[in-house]
């Protein structure tokens, strides 16, 4: 490989990068990064114990992050399509691989993963081998191919094996679908951090975030991305695994939290058993499920119910006044009556969130399933519930499938110089993920293990620290109420999303608040890094598909990667400004992104390469009908974008599959669809097997 | 090589073969671990499993059967782009880095 410095390269990475790649270089610089986070930790632990407000640490060493990545982004910068696309495809197999796996975990990898697992058990499984299983058809299936035709887009394939222009319109309109939906995803991700640890609304937090998101992609493309992500990647997994080993060892003595779980896990079933039959605990759920029979009672007769509790809210305040009561005893209830909702709409809405609140609080363990056991449910022990199950493995399908098919990951393997470092750089990925992956489980039963042992049973006035700080900033998250006024914390008492698991595993391990920020900075690095692979993808889509091979195929390289910079600035405002309506749920919308890039793209693009029969007509109508039976799924079943687009009930469900697994449905419907009408139409050109032969074998030997 | 005395065609067809043939055992495993496992973990007797111990080795035990999957699958296609000479050539490597190069088919 001939070293080709570019005019551009500035800046130590950028340096590596350019002069001929220079490993060594590499390492060197990502060490002394990692030398210098935790330089940083230390010396904000000593700041804070000399008093400087936690405040101005938290933000400082956020900021300071940031700051990083955009030097590095602002040092990658270019104007040359080659490093704009792909990275100058000299990318190193493992620095690919960390980037890659920077790029695939976004905030709901950091955060949502340990939650999900904490608090549907076993279901969770799915989440985790779906989210790691894929990589093994990426690595099957897709990249080395893929980097053999060493193209700059998916669309490109798609264009270039299927002929123009129907192939690669709707590749990048599935694009567009797949990846803007994820970016929405993990932009209201950034603006949960942001507004949360900086205390501005979410609104400001959701674009100071999009500032971070641009300063790394906006100049430099693919290449400043992926050395951010590298950087990004470093900062995620420190903040992840240090509370976690932390913790690991606090409770067992071991610091390798994969090994050390298992025993945490026999104690955690042990307790569930107990809990299951304590009489405090039924007392508790007795209170819920009255509670609940009450609200369900109001919402029939809303005003009534309302007339009712204002009157008896004067009568009481009368007998007070009559009684002469104690000045304070008037007021609670004039606050009271304040609070009441003043209009039936109003009322109906505050019942039915609570409703939907503690719907699942009735139920044993606070409507966690026994935590080891599969497809269990609390409230009726030992059967497995056939319906989880094969919600299960509908869940598993769309997401293995879904990973190789996402275009902000196959463009990835375009990036290495050669097709094995291609199929090596999967398995750097594979590495880089499972060290998160491989703790995320441990997380989750350690906190459990803490919850059940250190809380529940424990006075609440006498709770640990970091209950009520969390209990104050984020009420939606963390939540205590004494319904039994026992003094005592049942755990169906407490109320936990599953954010926090992740979140405030610093506090709950004991660690320094600082430690606490550097979570926070990796939740942010997380959110970060994949935003900017998505947006570029989208971006790239638009400026390379579009424009450069659709509308104008003589524009000068240097007029492609200014449009694509454009492009990309016109994508993220229009991603902030969806994220800052506060589309209600992330994690579905981040799995529906699944199932659809599982049903347009894999059949086109695993068929393309392995059976050479497949024609365009039959990759169009393949791509059609798999995209075209998911969105139906998905829009007929779920109810967020039914009541975003103003459409009635949900539809009946399908063998009970839910629509998050909507890809199950497509997938095979794009399979079959494809598979046929490529037997009905003309067999592909000549030029077209000759490509797929070439893209068969990594030697370049002509035919 | 050892395969050299073969026609270029004929080693072309053979390393295809080869692959496919690597792709489907190394795909039927992964199917075992990620559809299988969980499929035998949930038909266990609710009774007398320790279910702490199952939950582990499944959770554990199917990622890292998938990182070696992908390390088998890198070291086997090397050894079979060796056999059949089928290694990118370094030469070639350069010319595949220019900025702009057409695309195949057009």
């Amino acid at each position: 490989m001939a070293p080709r410095t570019h005019p551009s390269a500035q800046g130590g990475v950028a340096k590596a990068v350019a002069s001929n790649l220079n490993v060594r270089r590499l390492h060197q610089l990502y060490g002394g990064w990692v030398l210098l986070l935790l330089i940083a930790v230390l010396a904000l632990m000593a700041l804070e114990w000399m008093g400087v407000p936690k405040a101005w640490l938290g933000l400082g060493f956020l900021v300071g992050t940031v700051l990083v990545y955009a030097g590095i982004g602002l040092a990658c910068r270019t104007t040359q399509p080659d490093a704009y696309y792909v990275a100058d495809r000299r990318v190193p197999a493992m620095y690919n691989g960390m980037a890659t796996a920077a790029d695939w975990m976004s905030a709901a990898s950091f955060m949502g993963l340990a939650g999900a697992l904490y608090l549907s058990g076993f279901d969770g499984l799915a989440f985790l081998l779906g989210w790691t299983g894929g990589f093994c058809l990426v690595a099957f299936l897709l990249a080395p191919y893929l980097r053999k035709f060493g193209q700059y887009t998916v669309p490109d394939f798609l264009g270039a094996r299927y002929g123009e222009p129907w192939p690669r319109l709707i590749g990048v309109v599935a694009v567009i679908v797949v990846s803007f939906t994820y970016v929405v995803a993990q932009i209201v991700g950034v603006g949960l951090i942001v507004s949360r640890l900086l205390g501005v609304a979410f609104e400001l937090g959701v674009f100071l975030g999009l500032g971070g998101v641009l300063v790394c992609s906006f100049l430099g493309g693919m290449r400043a991305i992926t050395w951010t992500q590298v950087a990004q990647y470093i900062v995620l997994i420190l903040a992840f695994l240090l509370p976690v080993t932390w913790l690991s060892i606090k409770q067992t003595d071991n610091p390798v939290p994969p090994l050390a779980y298992v025993a945490q896990l026999e104690a955690v079933g042990a307790k569930e058993q107990q809990l299951m039959h304590d009489p405090a605990e039924s007392a508790v759920r007795g209170w819920y499920a009255e509670r609940y029979e009450q609200l369900q009672m109001q919402l029939a007769q809303p005003e009534q119910a309302l007339r009712q509790q204002r009157e008896a809210a004067q009568v009481q305040l009368q007998v007070l006044r009559t009684q002469n009561a104690p000045a304070w005893q008037q007021r609670a209830v004039v606050r009271e009556l304040a609070r009441l909702p003043r209009t039936v709409e109003e009322a109906k809405q505050l019942w039915l969130e609570e409703l939907a609140r503690i719907e699942r609080k009735a139920l044993p363990l606070d409507g966690m399933p026994p935590h080891a056991q599969p497809f269990a449910r609390a409230d009726r022990a030992g059967e497995v519930d056939h319906n989880e199950q094969r919600n299960f493995f509908a869940l598993i399908f769309c997401l293995v499938v879904g990973t190789a098919a996402l275009p902000h990951i196959l463009v990835r393997y375009y990036t290495t110089p050669t097709v094995h470092q291609a199929r090596l750089s999967v398995v750097w990925t594979v590495f880089f993920v499972l060290l998160l992956y491989l703790t995320a489980p441990a997380l989750a039963v350690l906190v459990k293990h803490e919850v059940f042992f250190s809380l529940v049973g424990s006075p609440i006035d006498a709770l640990p620290s970091w209950v009520s700080a969390w209990q104050t900033v984020a009420p939606d998250l963390l939540r205590v109420e004494d319904v039994n006024a026992d003094g005592l914390l049942q755990l169906n008492e407490l109320s936990l999303g599953g954010d926090i698991i992740a979140l405030a595993a610093a506090e709950i391990a004991g660690l320094p608040f600082v430690v606490s920020v550097l979570v926070a900075a990796g939740g942010m690095a997380a959110a970060l890094s994949t935003a900017d692979g998505l947006l570029l993808t989208v971006a790239n889509a638009l400026s390379h598909d579009v424009y450069y091979k659709m509308i104008d195929r003589t524009a000068s390289t240097a007029r492609r990667v200014t449009l694509s910079k454009v492009l990309l600035l016109v994508v993220a405002l229009a991603a902030a400004y969806v994220a800052a309506q506060r589309p209600a749920d992330i994690v579905f919308m981040v799995s529906a992104a699944f199932s659809l890039a599982a049903a347009a793209f894999f059949p086109a693009l695993v068929l393309g390469i392995f059976w050479m029969r497949t024609t365009g007509w039959g990759a169009v109508a393949g791509m059609v009908s798999g995209l075209g039976i998911t969105l139906f799924y998905v829009l007929s079943n779920a109810s967020w974008p039914r009541q975003m687009l103003g459409l009635g009930d949900p539809g009946p469900l399908w063998w009970g599959i839910e629509p998050i697994a909507a890809g199950v449905f497509g997938v095979p419907v794009g399979l079959v669809v494809t598979v046929v009408v490529s037997w009905l139409t003309p067999r592909p050109a000549p030029q077209v097997v000759a490509m797929v032969r070439q893209l068969r074998h990594p030697s370049s030997d002509a035919l | 090589m050892s395969q050299s005395r073969l026609t270029p065609l004929e080693r072309r067809q053979r390393h295809w073969r080869g692959t496919v043939r690597l792709t489907w055992t190394l795909g039927l495993v992964w199917l075992v671990l990620v559809f299988g496992v969980p499929w035998l973990v949930s038909s266990l007797a609710p009774g007398q499993t320790p279910w702490a111990q199952v939950y582990g080795w499944t959770a554990q035990g199917a990622l890292v059967g998938f990182w070696l999957l992908v390390l088998v699958y890198a070291w086997a296609m090397r050894q079979l782009d060796r056999r059949f000479d089928m290694l990118e050539g370094q030469a070639n490597d350069g010319a595949e880095d220019a900025p702009e190069r057409p695309g195949r088919s057009r």
